[in-house]
């Protein structure tokens, strides 16, 4: 699937003008894609073609030192994407037990893209929630109002929501060591590792595996030059999305405040299981970041909620740049309104006969729909 | 049968495109008999049928679909056309079939096209994965539009949608409209052809478009339909966007004589050429939804995609595809013309030397179906708000 996908990457990776490029032999296309049926993807190409691909990957996996997981980017609209992703991901879970497994999936436009996508998107999110051990959801609707208020692109390709996904991606990955949260020594902690300490700090609950990324300053390129970068303004600002659940740095409601006495109209403070503040950048390890460690941020039951990294090197040419993974809230609400819509398609019974046709029955999308149900009442009593 | 157009298309400029082993010709027609068609010539010919089709198969190295190009009032496309269609259905089960169909218009010269007509519909409803339904009629509607937008003493051919030689030599008839149907084609296949920012395949167009089996009849529309006099004007102005985008929901650039405004949109897919963006794109969506019906459970209901390269000649076009409930009216007609017909059984000994009348009654019938399940899935608000049992999932435990 997607032969023409596939090359334009290798192609643009090896054109590119860093030294990284793709090995030859590690990619797998077919001709025929799967019609944006999750059904196709998952029941008809996934055991046709699972042996091909997890032997591509055991090649990689082999060739590690040291085995720190698995990442998968997926979007969660298509055919392929969706139902193919979900069944290697299955399949990656069985044959690596002890490993962990993370999905990036790109939740898509509230508008509409694809037609079936609110099919599509529930069966994966509910299939990943048994095997995954932790889901990035990331906005398409996001990267696009990014792109066009802070980057100032007015019409944004796919390319540069694609660039923004990848930057907040790394930001947040990228190698770090731990700190203490109020700052002040000049010695660096213990390494990050990577998917190892994410998924014991994150995701520690398996009814919780939702992330979200929320990754600072966000500017267009000629702009870097001429801002004057302090801690407090980017920290102040990111803790402000965390705490209305935003993901844009602009047009933020600051009179949402951490303690909730002082909210109006029930404005719920968007709370979260666990955090994770990653800094870099001059000046990254000694910063006080003590206002990220309220305990009005969190649920009450959290032990240790709050990992502090940093890094002093810059990361993309800002002088200093905040990036923070949370487990929290913001992510079922976009949930509630994609099942809102399956409801309504599925009590029509429309579209239901292309599922039908490669093994989804109503059943399947019943038993999704009850587990979706389960994610959405466990973050609302969060 | 129909010797002399497939001689003449292997004569004209493109004869070279197709292989002479695969075109299998007749000395008389069918007389515009579907049962001539369907039921004589249809078994007579299976097995030629069968090896030039299984021939080029095949080579492919992964069949996707069949396109099949036919005309509904005659006897050769509608009659022998059905009868290929059942054949692909038994041999290539998994690949669809996608039948581009020419309806018989208002004034049509053929007296039995009501009956052939009628039968094909029936066929089609059945056997068809999708149809593209188009009418003379409105191709001409266009043509002439196309024309009165020219301006005759400009040398330059103001639309590369009819071909060339509008202006001059009046060209063979048929040729500006068949531009039309085949640039309508062109820009359905031009995904499969060329990379794009969001590639759409011919099988996602039925995943997409077509909610129940049977509703799969797709409305086409395009713009722009003449080329504007500058054509560097329309480069990078968003307002030209705009305008194409309007224009391909008016009434005047449907591939069909109905009007989709007044009628209820069960599904809509927009295919872009040209170098666009996903942003333009979705600001016209949002822009023109709030004036389209859209059924209750589908109220975003739009597929987009965008393909790189541009048809020759424009720097963008759009080709709408959409599933909407005013098909029903020209299926309305049909029976009507139809039920005229057979009320005086007229004509009616011509099919019964290959066929019997039960089928008839039949497909009258089928047709009647498919007109019922169009008004009543295509409503915009849901016909009995019942109260349902939701799933609740395990964490009340």
């Amino acid at each position: 699937m997607e032969p023409k996908v596939v090359d334009r990457a290798v192609v643009s990776a090896a054109s590119s003008s860093t030294k990284w490029c793709y090995a030859p032999g590690c990619c797998f296309s077919q001709q025929s894609g799967s019609g944006n049926n999750w059904a196709r993807g998952y029941n008809s190409y996934g055991p046709t073609y699972v042996n091909d691909v997890c032997d591509l990957v055991r090649r990689e996996a082999e060739r590690a030192d040291y085995l720190g997981g698995f990442l998968m980017l997926q979007s969660m609209a298509g055919g392929t994407g969706a139902g193919l992703g979900t069944y290697i991901a299955e399949a990656i879970r069985d044959s690596f037990p002890s490993s962990f497994l993370m999905n990036h999936c790109i939740w898509p436009y509230q508008s509409g893209e694809v037609i079936v996508q609110n099919y599509n998107s529930l069966l994966t999110l509910a299939h990943l929630a048994e095997v995954s051990d932790g889901i990035m959801l990331v906005e398409n609707s996001a990267l696009h109002s990014t792109c066009q208020r802070l980057l100032n692109i007015e019409r944004p390709s796919f390319m540069d929501m694609n660039a923004v996904a990848a930057r907040a991606l790394s930001s947040a990955l990228l190698p770090a060591s731990y700190r203490p949260i109020a700052g002040g020594t000049s010695q660096s902690g213990r390494p990050v590792t990577l998917f190892g300490d994410i998924v014991e700090k994150l995701c520690c609950h398996p009814a919780y595996r939702l992330l979200s990324l929320r990754s600072l300053p966000q500017m267009p390129a000629g702009s870097i030059d001429f801002t004057t970068f302090t801690w407090p303004a980017i920290l102040r600002r990111l803790q402000q999305m965390q705490v209305t659940g935003s993901l844009l740095e602009e047009g933020l409601r600051w009179d949402v405040k951490v303690n909730s006495s002082d909210n109006v109209h029930g404005r719920q403070v968007n709370k979260s299981l666990a955090a994770m503040l990653v800094l870099r950048g001059q000046g990254a390890r000694q910063v006080d970041a003590s206002m990220f460690s309220h305990p009005g941020l969190y649920t009450p039951w959290a032990i240790q909620p709050l990992s502090m990294a940093s890094s002093p090197d810059r990361f993309a040419k800002f002088e200093m740049s905040a990036s923070l993974l949370s487990n929290d809230q913001s992510c079922a609400k976009l949930i509630r309104s994609m099942q809102d819509k399956a409801y309504s398609m599925f009590d029509a019974g429309a579209y239901l006969h292309q599922y039908q046709q490669f093994g989804i029955e109503r059943q399947d999308f019943e038993e999704c729909f009850a587990r979706i149900e389960d994610i959405n009442a466990s973050y609302k009593a969060l | 049968m129909e010797e002399g157009v497939v001689n003449e298309m292997r004569k004209g400029r493109l004869g070279d495109l197709f292989d002479a082993q695969q075109l299998l010709t007749d000395v008389s027609g069918s007389g515009n008999n579907w049962a001539h068609g369907h039921h004589l010539y249809g078994p007579q010919y299976r097995d030629n049928l069968l090896d030039s089709i299984r021939r080029p198969v095949e080579a492919c190295e992964s069949l996707q679909s069949f396109l099949l190009l036919q005309s509904l009032g005659g006897g050769t496309g509608s009659g022998l056309g059905c009868y290929i269609l059942n054949l692909l259905e038994d041999e290539f089960p998994e690949a669809y079939r996608f039948a581009t169909s020419v309806f018989p218009s208002e004034d049509d010269d053929v007296i039995t096209s009501p009956y052939n007509a009628l039968l094909s519909l029936a066929e089609l409803t059945e056997h068809a994965d999708a149809v593209f339904p188009l009418e003379n009629q409105a191709l001409m509607d266009m043509c002439s539009l196309i024309q009165a937008r020219s301006n005759p003493a400009n040398n330059q051919p103001a639309s590369l949608l009819s071909g060339p030689n509008t202006g001059k030599s009046r060209g063979k008839a048929f040729d500006s409209m068949n531009g039309i149907a085949a640039n309508m084609l062109l820009h359905l296949t031009s995904s499969v052809r060329f990379e794009g920012p969001l590639n759409v395949d011919l099988n996602e167009i039925t995943t997409n478009l077509v909610p129940f089996p049977r509703l799969h009849f797709l409305l086409a529309s395009l713009s722009p339909l003449a080329a504007p006099r500058d054509v560097s004007k329309l480069a990078g102005a968003p307002r030209a966007v705009d305008q194409v985008f309007t224009e391909v929901f008016s009434r005047e650039h449907q591939l069909m004589k109905v009007d989709p405004r007044k009628a209820t949109y069960l599904a809509c897919c927009l295919l872009m050429r040209g170098k666009m963006s996903i942003a333009d794109m979705n600001r016209n969506v949002m822009r023109l939804r709030p004036n389209l019906r859209m059924v209750h459970w589908n109220p975003d209901g739009f597929k987009l995609g965008i393909c790189s390269k541009p048809p020759v000649g424009v720097p963008f076009s759009l080709l709408g595809l959409v599933n909407n409930s005013c098909v029903v009216t020209s299926f309305r007609t049909m029976q009507d013309r139809f039920a005229r017909l057979y009320k005086r059984k007229v004509y009616l000994h011509h099919y019964l030397q290959y066929m019997e009348e039960g089928a008839f009654a039949h497909a009258s019938e089928t047709v009647q179906g498919l007109i019922h399940e169009y008004t009543e899935r295509a409503s915009v608000y849901p016909v009995v708000p019942e109260r349902k049992l939701r799933s609740v999932g395990m964490h009340f435990l």
